[in-house]
């Protein structure tokens, strides 16, 4: 086991330089130039051009300029927005709590839901029930996010008007940033109409944002199951005398977990990055908007920076789930 | 042997299964596995469920345990255990018999165990869920149960995953399972079958020691005739989902009476025959659906069939709901027409 962690770790650190590599370079290959879009309409002077280059260092050869920003990156420094002049790092660590609390919830919400209903799905198979969920599923993950949201929106915003447009919170409540975290902190504050109110801004973003993962995960413990229950192990747990609860939760979903974590996995990667359009129409104050505008600016930093740590976040999501596949299979633990 | 048979024939029976029928659904249609078998288990007797792959034989035992799930339908039938019709239970009462009272082990032990728990949490399992014991006494059942099936280092056993064990030793550890509540009836659905030959030999000598040990009642499903002769008192011959010939395991051997069964015990490869004669088997294959069939169901692989088994169906002649011969044929055998390839 620890061994196997220390490979996992060893083989993080070519595809970090990998990562370094590509948003450094597609970053440059896309037309547009962080300076003059500074600068807007008015333009900007010759000299002070040249000047602004030698100050963001542009002015020096490609690979010397992404040497620079290698060991740069390697001593854990990300370097300035060009737009803003703040540490990339800082701005990540202020906006990261955000999209990680929509995230998290929005998983949670997808795995609470998801898993009971694929495992009902395969246990009454072919019957209405499957087939609702599975429709259901199916409409879900064929879903444009973006229409989605919009229809949500017009449902409970503006119909109902039960629940907020956009943002983390109402205007009129002040709850100091401690974790970052607006459900934690409004706690923190102890302030309950606070905590109410965020709670009703992330409702929406959260039901959107679940909405994939939901379909995905429960398509595949639905399928995960359905096979399961063929397998001979389970007659035996029956011929035991096991109740069909224990049967099915205990035998057959322990295994039938296996495939489902990894789709967890690889779901909750993509939340992280896939939460920017979500973001963007909520106006959610998180990395996904961020990002999105850093790139609209070509500022550089930002989006090496950016791009990198929600790569390192990726990185370590497959870790977990690699380590979890091994615990949950006592077949891999052995290699 | 035949002492302790006939002395069988007055006694209650263990076990008591009549008119049990299985169909599977397939495509909307009906398509029967088991029809209307008869079939009555003592205390320390083996019988043993013969016959090709498809004739029931799985299906019969697959649903005296009250297993049989979809598409499989159970049509009809009684299986009367001591008494109690298990299949008038409801599922949550047949449970408090299942593992208990009546166990089974299956063909492919390694994929019979489940492979995310550890041997011991599976033998613990069946033990907590039919009595009231501690962990710490769980634990030493399980130990008990592994070092009686045969197993050395019993520690290391009880801390591996099947994946870990070969296939013998999972078999072993199947039948520790099984017996770990001493049941009085055990069902062995091929249990040898996936094995190799040494260790098919040591799994059949410890199911004997366990049986004699125990009195407990046995059904032992196999297509293989070497195993029914060293392990059944009893022997029930299925053909195309019906039973065609029942009797002692020496009537079986010696003179058969139903030409399926002749026709089985000719394709056996004897010890002592002669070298350059060809094996023979059983022109054709067992029909696929028996649903339109008229007459015999062996009819069309028959050698002594006469048009008169085209047209009616033998039935079970002999008296049904005891282990005493019967035979399902127009024109039952008088004796093993050749006795020289007669197996040992």
């Amino acid at each position: 086991m620890p061994q196997l962690l220390l490979r996992r770790i060893l083989l993080v650190i070519p595809t970090f330089i990998g990562i370094v590599a590509l948003t450094f370079f597609l970053i440059r290959l896309a037309p547009g130039d962080p300076i003059l879009l500074i600068a807007g309409e008015h333009g900007v002077s010759a000299e002070r051009y040249a000047e602004l280059q030698k100050q963001f260092g542009f002015d020096q050869p490609l690979f010397i300029q992404f040497a620079d920003y290698l060991s740069q990156v390697l001593n854990g420094d990300l370097g300035l927005s060009v737009v803003t002049q703040t540490p990339v790092l800082d701005e990540f660590g202020k906006l990261f709590p955000a999209t990680l609390e929509l995230a998290l919830i929005a998983m949670i919400v997808a795995i609470a839901i998801a898993i009971p209903a694929g495992v009902l799905a395969a246990v009454k198979r072919n019957t209405l029930i499957d087939h609702s969920i599975t429709a259901i599923s199916l409409v879900g993950y064929s879903m444009p996010i973006f229409w989605w949201a919009l229809l949500l929106i017009l449902l409970f915003s503006v119909n109902l008007g039960i629940l907020p447009v956009a943002g983390r919170l109402s205007f009129i409540y002040d709850i100091e940033s401690v974790t970052g975290f607006m459900l934690i902190d409004t706690l923190l504050a102890n302030d309950k109409e606070a905590f109410i109110d965020a709670l009703h801004h992330l409702t929406l973003p959260a039901i959107v944002l679940a909405t994939i993962p939901l379909a995905v995960i429960m398509r595949m413990t639905r399928s995960s199951m359905l096979e399961v229950l063929k397998q001979d192990y389970i007659r035996t747990a029956r011929a035991k005398g096991l109740s069909e609860f224990s049967v099915i939760f205990k035998h057959a979903l322990r295994n039938a977990l296996i495939p489902v974590i990894t789709v967890i996995g690889l779901q909750t990667s993509i939340l992280m990055t896939g939460a920017i359009l979500t973001e963007t129409i909520f106006s959610w104050p998180g990395i996904g908007k961020w990002l999105l505008e850093a790139v609209y600016r070509r500022d550089y930093p930002v989006v090496q920076g950016g791009v990198l740590l929600i790569a390192s976040l990726v990185i370590l999501v497959n870790m977990v789930v690699d380590l979890l596949y091994v615990l949950i299979n006592p077949a891999l633990r052995q290699k | 042997m035949s002492v302790q048979l006939s002395a069988n024939n007055y006694r209650t029976p263990l076990l008591n299964v009549e008119n049990l029928s299985v169909d599977f659904e397939q495509n909307g249609r009906n398509n029967s596995a088991a029809e209307s078998v008869y079939l009555n288990v003592h205390a320390g007797e083996t019988v043993a469920i013969v016959g090709e792959s498809g004739s029931g034989k799985s299906a019969t035992s697959l649903a005296i345990m009250g297993l049989i799930r979809k598409p499989g339908v159970l049509r009809s039938g009684k299986v009367k255990l001591n008494g109690v019709d298990l299949l008038a239970l409801s599922s949550r009462q047949r449970r408090r018999y299942l593992g208990k009272d009546i166990s089974m082990i299956f063909q492919e032990p390694t994929v019979s165990l489940n492979p995310s728990f550890t041997i011991a949490q599976q033998i613990s399992e069946a033990l907590k869920c039919h009595g009231k014991m501690t962990r710490a006494q769980r634990y030493s059942r399980a130990l008990e149960l592994i070092r009686e099936v045969g197993i050395t280092d019993p520690e290391k056993c009880l801390q591996s995953w099947p994946h870990q064990l070969s296939g013998g030793m999972n078999q072993r550890v199947m039948i520790a399972m099984a017996i770990s509540c001493n049941p009085s009836l055990l069902i062995a659905d091929e249990p040898t079958t996936a094995l190799d030959v040494t260790v098919q030999a040591q799994i059949l000598n410890l199911l004997h020691r366990l049986q004699q040990k125990n009195n407990m009642g046995m059904i032992f499903v196999t297509h293989d005739l070497s195993v029914v002769s060293s392990i059944a008192h009893n022997v029930v011959v299925m053909y195309a989902g019906q039973v065609v010939e029942r009797c002692s395991v020496d009537d079986l051997f010696q003179c058969p009476r139903h030409p399926y069964t002749e026709a089985l015990l000719k394709s056996l490869p004897a010890y002592h025959s002669n070298t350059n004669k060809r094996l023979s088997s059983i022109k054709g294959s067992p029909p696929g659906t028996v649903e339109s069939m008229s007459g015999c169901r062996f009819y069309s692989r028959c050698n002594y069939a006469k048009n008169d088994c085209r047209q009616s169906t033998p039935d079970l002649l002999g008296e049904p709901d005891s282990n005493s011969r019967a035979v399902r044929c127009f024109r039952p055998l008088k004796a093993l027409s050749t006795s020289n390839d007669r197996p040992v």
